[in-house]
């Protein structure tokens, strides 16, 4: 094969997979800032002749004017949008707060103690990760009615850490696992007892990968699905992506649809453009 | 201590020592890790536990009582054609994630090791589709899907075909699957990758020089090379495919007739609209053992395949 045609061919594969990816998202987007008249309009346009921008502004609940000049109200949708992100948000927080508090010191002790069990807890840990969403929902949801948090930020909370909390010290303990060793017995001699060297001396040194966990576990909690949408669609607890279902399968206009889906994937892409240099840390075969 | 050649004594050896350094290395550990331990505990081993107490019973929606049945939910829908269908539909839908999404993978990972323009702004894009929430991304399909106002009917439109509905019950799986591939393939994209850029040139090279075609370069330079990674990431594509619920629920919820009601979305319905706790979570137990077997499967697959190839090198 000739240098030009290999070159040629490869350019021409790497747009088929630059438009393969992007399409689908750049649609998403677009449609969002069709006019409402336009966006199934025969023969289908590609690209808007008016950019409105106006769904945003009504999802969150403010007044906003159309292009062409039109004064429009909030969204019917918008109160269903703004309480669904904030207890996202809420129930997100809490999440990354507890799973951080629990699984930090876990994953160093597994990491950089000489444990009997290490390995063994470890793989106990972790091997919760295999179990399918789906065979914990139906117990939870059953324990849940019984104790009354079905429909609850705390329950979501709780279902939420089942699965952020495995998945963290994993990723922590490799973190942990990578420090140089010795950083305690230097911190012993300078007259740190065992419980201070973890505390002023290796965690402080690891605060870039603790803030990826921290990133990592908010993340989990907010794409998180099958127990928001189980557990508390219809309640004042509900979550984006309970909202955003209840939205999709309401009579609804597309257009803002699509806009209410850009809003929720705003918060995690900004978290991992903000973060993405201690997330790219992550040894992510684990995941 | 007049002398003031002799150093004072170490204060720690005055005072008692402090508890975390008193008591043994094994129980200071275990001491770190028992919230975890606990909490595992709570909220994982014993809903596990229950859902397994659960799966032997029988319970009345209305009135909330529960009989214990021994094995009669799993006779019942052992015998039930829409479970068998199920379980087809879901093996079949995880044969064709786990293809698509490897040749996806493997593409882009033998495209993004070669030097072109734009390279580094496409190994930056290529992640999107994984960072999104899988409900993000059903949503983002269903967009692209959509006879009214899809980009794939925008397309056929101008290409003068008529708009063509991609989620019939013909075409339902594939084109879940593809959806799936397209969210999973950079996570495999990106192993691949780590590992290709780590094949010397020079074997290629070699290769050519000794007339070896372009097949039996990738199948005796390259899969070598990525058998590992490819087994990772086939496990874990794999069991997401066989828990797939969120792609389910936004495209199609199941149909059109049942015709994408994988087990996971057939035990969401069993449990969640039909109210009955234990036949679901008899089947969510079946579910796990077809995860588990699959997963074994791939592993097995690709050691043994790895075997015969390693023998083949050394004869």
């Amino acid at each position: 094969m000739s240098s030009l045609r290999r070159s040629v061919l490869v350019h021409l594969g790497a747009l088929v997979l630059a438009v393969w990816t992007l399409v689908p998202l750049v649609w998403l987007v677009l449609t969002s800032v069709k006019p409402s008249n336009e966006f199934a309009s025969k023969p289908l346009r590609f690209l808007p002749t008016d950019f409105d921008f106006s769904n945003y502004p009504r999802l969150l609940g403010f007044d906003a004017t159309s292009p062409s000049g039109t004064k429009l109200g909030p969204s019917a949708h918008s109160s269903l949008i703004v309480d669904g992100l904030i207890n996202s948000a809420e129930v997100a927080v809490a999440v990354t707060i507890i799973s951080l508090m629990v699984s930090v010191p876990a994953s160093y002790a597994l990491a950089r103690l000489n444990l009997r069990w290490r390995e063994m807890g470890l793989m106990a840990i972790v091997a919760t990760r295999a179990i399918p969403p789906i065979a914990t929902t139906i117990p939870f949801f059953a324990l849940f009615s019984t104790l009354g948090l079905s429909g609850t930020r705390t329950g979501l909370v709780i279902a939420h850490l089942t699965i952020a909390v495995p998945l963290l010290v994993w990723i922590g303990t490799s973190f942990f696992a990578s420090m140089p060793a010795g950083l305690e017995k230097m911190a012993r001699i300078d007259g740190c007892s065992r419980f201070q060297a973890m505390t002023k001396i290796v965690i402080p040194a690891a605060l870039p990968s603790i803030t990826a966990m921290g990133v990592i576990a908010f993340l989990t909690s907010w794409n998180e699905f099958m127990f928001a949408l189980i557990f508390n669609t219809g309640s004042d607890a509900q979550t984006f992506p309970s909202a955003l279902a209840s939205m999709f399968f309401q009579v609804s206009v597309p257009t803002e649809v699509a806009a209410a889906t850009c809003l929720g994937l705003l918060p995690p892409l900004l978290l991992a453009t903000v973060f993405q240099r201690f997330i790219r840390k992550v040894n992510f075969v684990g995941i | 201590m007049t002398d003031t050649l002799t150093p004072p004594a170490p204060v720690a050896e005055t005072e008692p020592a402090p508890f975390s350094s008193r008591i043994t290395t094994n129980r200071y550990g275990l001491l770190l890790v028992a919230p975890v331990l606990v909490l595992t505990g709570l909220i994982v081993v014993y809903p596990v536990g229950y859902s397994l107490y659960m799966s032997l019973t029988s319970s009345n929606p209305i009135t909330g009582s529960s009989r214990f049945v021994w094995f009669e939910n799993y006779t019942q829908f052992f015998a039930s054609a829409d479970f068998w269908r199920s379980l087809v539909l879901t093996l079949v839908y995880v044969a064709c994630v786990t293809v698509m999404g490897t040749i996806v993978a493997l593409g882009s990972a033998l495209l993004l090791r070669e030097k072109f323009f734009g390279r580094r702004f496409l190994m930056a894009v290529i992640v999107l589709p994984w960072a999104l929430s899988t409900y993000a991304a059903a949503v983002v399909w269903r967009y692209v899907y959509s006879p009214q106002f899809g980009f794939s009917a925008a397309v056929s439109e101008h290409l003068g075909a008529g708009a063509t509905d991609f989620l019939t019950s013909a075409t339902v799986i594939p084109a879940l699957a593809l959806v799936h591939a397209w969210q999973f393939a950079p996570l495999g994209t990106y192993f691949l990758l780590a590992t290709l850029q780590m094949v010397p040139d020079d074997l290629y090279k070699l290769a050519r020089v000794d007339g070896v075609g372009l097949l039996g370069r990738f199948r005796h330079i390259t899969m070598p090379y990525v058998r590992l990674p490819l087994a990772i990431f086939l496990v874990l594509i794999g069991g997401q495919a066989a828990t797939a619920f969120d792609l389910i629920y936004f495209l199609t919820s199941g149909g059109p007739g049942g015709a994408s009601r994988t087990l996971p979305f057939l035990i969401y319905e069993e449990t969640f609209q039909d109210q009955r706790l234990g036949s679901g979570a008899a089947m969510s137990w079946v579910l796990l053992l077809v995860i588990v077997v699959l997963t074994v499967s791939y592993y097995v697959f690709a050691l043994r395949v790895g075997a015969r190839k390693n023998k083949g090198e050394d004869e």
